[in-house]
């Protein structure tokens, strides 16, 4: 069955929050790239970075015990 | 069914997905590189964003426990700006000169990353385990 396919199916069983389901497929397409990032991924993932530290959400601040 | 609950998500990537094979021409050691630091990107979201979310549950469930996941994935907070940051950092130094040097440098800072991306699986594995 297609790998796909496959995680929707367990996605259907497993009763996860959408926050996972959008992981397992972002780690899933991170771990099949298979060649160095283009200019314009390596850009992306800078700015994400970059974003932690000029502009966090809210869930990225620490946060009191 | 309440087996399938508790399996954590990360093993279902694990079984569903291996690393594709590098494509000729690309340097191994940058694409584990990006690789790496993308899927700490990603994990650290969604360890800050559960944790940010179940907090009340979890601490009416186990306070003990959600005291010590809320003091890593603060730790976390706090820090990976910087962690991520070097990494990208010395990713980038290799690529313009890839020394034995540059390799080692880069190696450090991507094995802080998988570390705290290993201690933040665990710790989705827990709040799932709660039913949270």
């Amino acid at each position: 069955m297609e790998t796909t396919a496959l995680i929707a199916l367990i996605s259907t069983l497993v009763p996860v929050a959408n926050d996972v389901i959008g992981w397992i497929f972002k780690a899933q397409a991170t771990l099949k790239q298979n060649a160095e990032l283009t200019p314009e991924q390596e850009a992306a993932l800078d700015a994400e970075i970059a974003k932690l530290k000029t502009n966090p959400e809210e869930w990225q601040k620490e946060q009191p015990i | 069914m309440k087996q399938l609950k508790t399996i954590p998500s990360i093993f279902l990537v694990l079984l569903l997905a291996s690393c594709a094979p590098i494509l000729p021409g690309n340097d191994p050691v940058v694409v584990n590189a990006e690789r790496t630091t993308q899927l700490a990107v990603d994990t650290f979201n969604l360890i800050e964003k559960l944790e940010y979310d179940t907090y009340s549950a979890f601490k009416q469930a186990d306070a003990s426990a959600a005291a010590q996941v809320r003091k890593f994935v603060n730790n976390l907070r706090h820090n990976q700006a910087e962690w991520l940051g070097s990494a990208r950092t010395l990713t980038k130094s290799y690529k313009e000169n890839r020394t034995a040097e540059n390799k080692a440098s880069l190696d450090t800072a991507l094995a802080v990353l998988t570390s705290a991306t290993s201690e933040a699986n665990k710790y989705i594995a827990e709040i799932h385990a709660k039913g949270l």
